[in-house]
């Protein structure tokens, strides 16, 4: 098992080491097409939505709004809803969009209680601006792009509960990018990632005030550069608790970490936990960093990559399981793993 | 004779942990393995079902030579190990019977429905933040499932309540009955042993046996340790 510990707290120095190990890992460096890649701090509502010329949309209780052109028909929404998600046309309010069509994004306040869902089989740049308050939201996004579906979400998230989807099925390159800025909330993130070929970036960056995040996401990355970056700022009475499973094969991958929290945050909580399996020709870097600046935060951060837990693995041959299906079980488990 | 160990020494990180330990089970009769932590009564038991490396000696089963022998083909043969301490999977109980069966594990399993009810547990639960107490009952309901002919329970008794132990001594003398394997129960207490009496006993210290008898061992024990 390989293990990379953290290394230490002088982020300009880690920036430079992770551009040395990105050459290594022939990592093209690419700025995202919305300008916003990696800058968290234009997380403002103000300034967002006066630069991003944005449609305002108010979220209607008890509406449909049905704008995707990939699935043409109400049926055919109905099943892809139903059977992928779960959600009871009868029973849930939700919205539905397809922001993809509006290219220089949508803002949405939602105050109550909903459920939205969207799906992307476009190559547009989508931009979403949700403000979120005193509500219990679940968001689901569905991005099936064949060719370049690029996203940049701001969640701003107050009093709420927060649940969001996604997934992310791309056989051409891609970008993801959601940035949130929570405060008495709590937020649960579940992602399932499926890079193919090309490039791929998904982008996480929070900023936490009394507030809760968790985030789990399965990823199989089986042949192109797939970049993970979390980013984060941990304010008081908060707790942010990243879980990344991956399976990496004939690929490149870089995951980054920055979580930082000030001084003002007494008693919160801050843990990064990265576990892969490492096939064919697959190259896995990683640097989980932490910076602390107040003694009395939890941080702890782990990252190891391995062909397959050998605990696992040993327990399930010594109930008769055969190599082959021991390691077809426990796969499956990491792929389901961020539903749970 | 079932199953046979010669002369085995197991080496980790360049300490022997087990030094040139030689066992005889007969079919059908109950073994205690009795000794005190670190003893390395667990890494006997690896050995045994073949997940731990051994430097030097012979396991014997059913007068083959399985020291070679992977774990699940060992298991096939009809070995069980009921793990001291079960990984977490992200997996049910349910789904790995029907990984090692396939559809013949609905019928097997439906005929365990009292004893599953009876432990309060649920085949159908990942494998995942369950309490010490809930992965003996899922691995006594396993142990059923499997019917070996030489199962091993490493700490059986370890993390449940008075109520599942005695639903594990239930379920030994239902196993005694169906299917009458050779049974090796580990521990470091040997109050176990006043419920599921051995046939015989062996005590491993410091990675060798110091003892071994009848019951008599046992009484020794509760009067002197491992002295």
């Amino acid at each position: 098992m390989k293990v990379l510990k953290g290394m230490g707290m002088n982020e300009e120095k880690e920036r430079k080491l992770a551009e040395k190990y990105l050459k290594r890992l022939d990592f093209e460096k690419k700025e995202s097409p919305s300008g916003y890649y990696l800058n968290f701090n234009s997380l403002n509502a103000k300034d967002f939505l006066k630069e991003s010329k944005v449609q305002k949309m108010q979220a209607q209780e008890d509406s449909l709004i049905f704008l995707d052109n990939a699935l043409s028909t109400k049926e055919k929404f109905h099943k892809v809803k139903k059977e992928k998600f779960g959600f009871d046309f009868r029973k849930d309010k939700f919205e539905a969009f397809n922001l993809a069509f509006y290219k220089n994004g949508v803002s949405t306040k939602i105050n109550k209680d909903l459920k939205l869902f969207f799906i992307s089989r476009t190559s547009q740049i989508v931009r979403n601006f949700f403000l979120i308050e005193n509500s219990n939201v679940k968001i689901v996004e569905f991005y099936t792009g064949t060719g370049f579906s690029s996203v940049s979400n701001r969640f701003l998230i107050k009093n709420s509960i927060v649940e969001h989807e996604l997934i992310s099925n791309n056989s051409s390159k891609s970008f993801v990018q959601d940035s949130f800025k929570l405060e008495s909330s709590k937020l649960v993130q579940r992602s399932f990632i499926k890079a193919r070929k090309e490039f791929n970036l998904k982008a996480f960056s929070f900023e936490v005030l009394e507030s809760n995040v968790i985030q789990k996401a399965s990823i199989i990355n089986s042949g192109s550069q797939l970049w993970v970056s979390n980013f984060g700022k941990v304010g008081e009475k908060s707790s942010v608790d990243i879980n990344l499973r991956g399976i990496f094969s004939n690929s490149s991958t870089f995951f980054e970490s920055f979580l930082e929290s000030d001084k003002k945050a007494k008693g919160s909580d801050i843990n990064i936990e990265i576990k892969g399996i490492k096939e064919k020709n697959a190259k896995v870097f990683c640097i989980p960093s932490l910076s602390i600046k107040n003694k009395n935060c939890n941080a702890k951060h782990s990252f190891s990559t391995t062909e397959l837990e050998k605990e696992e693995v040993e327990y399930l041959k010594a109930k008769g399981i055969d190599a082959k299906a021991v390691k077809k079980i426990i796969k499956e488990n990491i792929l389901r793993w961020w539903k749970l | 004779m079932i199953l046979e160990i010669k002369d085995l020494w197991v080496k980790a990180e360049k300490r022997n942990i087990l030094k040139g330990i030689s066992m005889k089970f007969e079919d059908s009769k109950v073994y205690g393995i009795l000794g005190p932590n670190g003893s390395g009564k667990t890494t006997l038991t690896k050995a045994i079902i073949g997940i731990q490396k051994i430097s030097k000696g012979k396991i014997i089963f059913n007068s083959k030579d399985i020291t070679k022998l992977p774990p699940e083909k060992r298991a096939k043969l009809g070995i069980y190990l009921g793990f001291q301490q079960t990984p977490e999977l992200e997996i049910s109980l349910q789904s790995l019977l029907f990984a090692i069966d396939g559809e013949k594990a609905e019928e097997k399993i439906d005929k365990l429905k009292t004893f599953e009810e009876e432990l309060g547990i649920d085949i159908k639960r990942n494998l995942t933040g369950l309490s010490g107490g809930e992965k003996k009952k899922l691995e006594i309901f396993e142990f059923l499932y499997m019917q070996p002919k030489f199962a091993i329970l490493d700490e059986p008794d370890s993390g449940i309540d008075i109520d599942s132990f005695k639903i594990l001594v239930k379920a030994i003398d239902f196993a005694r009955k169906e299917f009458n394997p050779t049974l090796v129960i580990i521990s470091h207490y040997e109050s176990i042993f006043n419920y599921i009496e051995p046939n015989f006993v062996y005590v491993l210290k410091s990675g060798v046996i110091t003892k071994s008898g009848g019951k008599e061992v046992i009484e020794s024990i509760k009067r002197h340790g491992y002295e």
